[in-house]
């Protein structure tokens, strides 16, 4: 039975920290209902930061120094682009065992405005050294990635979702690829990164593959281009900017081996989305709507694979 | 080392400072040697329990070179502790040296990558944060310039180590009042400094910098509060023109100027 992913990700971590006492958890004062038993069971492991991020993420690396494992949770665009420089140097520049769970993915604040929209948010985390960057869109891969990230010892950065969303995955994936098959089809393969999946399985038949690109960075290559070999149309979507996105990627690695095939990506633009609304009407507004997925899939079904 | 040993092996850390950048034709000389005597201190004066062997003792005391680029100073501090071979400091800024103008955690006895300034007080505080909840006795030092109190990050992190009573955390300010193109009082006025920090909860010690009785006396004493000592210091201390003059953030002596130098430093 489906779970609501925070609850995933903090029971997990709660059983983490149970075990491990060097786990702490650092917040900018966000909160989560799921949180509460974190806080009142282990008080010595939990610390609200204040509305400081460049600070959370300085007090995180000394932390982490100090052999102490942080995890950090807080609103996403707050969490790259106001504390980057630290990011980059205390935690990436360093390699330090720092795991950031950063909530409200894409446009999930939706009417909230650009500020904390985290569109660019992908782009950026692309940039720092030893960081993986993972999306989970279910609670089973929400619960296994909290699980790896601890096991990794390097910096890792989570988009966490909220609610509850249809499984897609099972704990007991091989998560480490980064990648894996949701559902098969023989014409058009649409790789999709982010909670965004949901929609374009609304959308999709028996001739349409989709893959659950999970780990963003550092992207499977391999996985990507085995994916693609047997598909001349390939659709990418994601719900953040086109630079730097999932989209270039894959046309950088399918142009790098002469693959000569059709990428169509679907992404938000690179400006900032001044328009107030839900996330669905957010993604109708940038045809990442369901009908608009549908619209291209279709078209590149009449191509053939 | 007596406090006369101190002070003979400060200069002898400046005019290696004074070497490296000669050499290398780049460094940063005024804040290294303002900060000359502190880092003697706190390496030299037996303030700072390490030693090369155990560094990676999970007990031993940290510091933090928050003003990396002031890193010349402390490269002679490390070699002539023991880090690494004195000689090495002639590779200082050479293609594949490991001394690079700001210090990197590869380096033996940095414990933290450097250079971009208002990172090294938060690190220090999560260093002190995690010492206290292990219940282990070490102490962490954070030098910083006073320019770089104009970082919001800093304050960020001088609340948070006051709100946590941080008393195992030590921040020296290295008050030698310049900045790289002008006096801190004509740029962006930092006083009222001593009440600012006093007023974010932390104990202020204003000292001589170039004093080494007065700072190892601040560095070994500790209250329930995080200590900040501000050491008011004189930018380019020991090379007679170089002394509060402006210009010399990170110029490099040419000519006559460098024999001058190395007269004021033997």
């Amino acid at each position: 039975m489906s779970r609501d992913v925070r609850d995933a990700c903090f029971e997990t971590l709660y059983v983490i920290a149970k075990k491990d006492r060097n786990v702490v958890l650092l917040t900018d004062d966000m909160g989560a209902f799921s949180l509460d038993k974190f806080k009142t069971d282990l008080p010595g492991q939990y610390f609200n930061i204040g509305i400081a991020e460049q600070n959370m993420i300085s007090v995180a690396a000394g932390m982490a120094l100090a052999g102490k494992r942080p995890f950090l949770y807080g609103i996403s665009s707050f969490m790259t682009s106001r504390c980057f420089e630290q990011l980059k140097l205390d935690v990436g520049a360093m390699g330090l065992p720092i795991v950031i769970i950063g909530t409200g993915s894409g446009v999930a604040y939706g009417s909230d405005g650009p500020t904390h929209h985290a569109t660019h948010d992908s782009a950026l985390l692309s940039t720092i050294p030893k960081l993986s960057l993972y999306n989970p869109v279910d609670a089973n891969s929400t619960e296994a990635i909290v699980d790896l990230a601890y096991a990794s010892h390097l910096p890792v950065f989570i988009h966490l979702e909220k609610g509850t969303l249809p499984d897609l995955h099972v704990t007991d994936e091989e998560y480490i690829k980064g990648l894996s098959t949701v559902h098969e089809g023989n014409k058009v393969a649409v790789l999709c990164t982010g909670a965004i999946i949901h929609t374009v399985l609304s959308v999709v038949d028996t001739e349409v593959k989709v893959v659950d690109v999970y780990r963003r960075y550092p992207l499977n290559v391999l996985g990507i281009l085995h994916t693609c070999r047997r598909f001349s149309s390939i659709v990418t979507v994601e719900e953040a900017c086109a630079c730097g996105g999932l989209g270039q990627q894959v046309k950088n690695i399918l142009f790098a081996t002469k693959g000569h095939k059709v990428v169509v990506s679907l992404s938000f633009p690179d400006t900032h989305i001044p328009e107030c609304g839900s996330r669905e009407y957010l993604y109708r507004c940038y045809d990442m709507d369901a009908a608009s997925i549908s619209k291209v899939i279709t078209k590149l079904k009449k191509r053939g694979c | 080392m007596t406090v006369e040993e101190l002070t003979a092996h400060a200069k002898w850390v400046r005019r290696q400072v004074l070497e490296m950048i000669v050499s290398a034709n780049k460094g940063h000389i005024g804040g290294s040697l303002s900060c000359t005597d502190i880092l003697v201190a706190l390496y030299q004066g037996g303030i700072l329990a390490i030693s090369p062997k155990g560094i990676t003792d999970l007990n031993r005391d940290r510091f933090i070179m928050s003003k990396g680029h002031a890193c010349e100073a402390l490269y002679a501090v490390l070699a002539s502790f023991g880090f690494f071979p004195i000689e090495e400091l002639q590779q200082y800024g050479q293609p594949g040296s490991m001394l690079m103008s700001h210090p990197w955690k590869d380096i033996p006895g940095v414990e933290v990558s450097t250079g971009a300034l208002g990172h090294g007080l938060g690190i220090g505080a999560g260093i002190a944060l995690a010492g206290k909840l292990d219940e282990l006795s070490y102490r962490t030092f954070v030098l910083m310039g006073d320019g770089e109190c104009y970082e919001g990050s800093v304050w960020e992190a001088a609340m948070f180590a006051a709100h946590h009573k941080l008393c195992n955390l030590c921040c020296i300010v290295d008050r030698n009042r310049q900045i790289t193109l002008d006096f801190t009082e004509d740029c962006l006025r930092l006083e009222p400094l001593a009440r600012k920090w006093e007023a974010f909860g932390w104990r202020v010690v204003e000292v001589n910098g170039h004093d080494m009785e007065s700072l190892l006396q601040v560095f070994s004493s500790t209250t329930e509060a995080p200590t900040v000592c501000i050491a008011n210091t004189i930018k380019g201390k020991g090379i007679s023109y170089m002394e509060d003059q402006p210009g010399w953030h990170h110029a490099v002596p040419k000519g006559d100027m460098v024999e001058i130098a190395r007269k004021d430093l033997s």
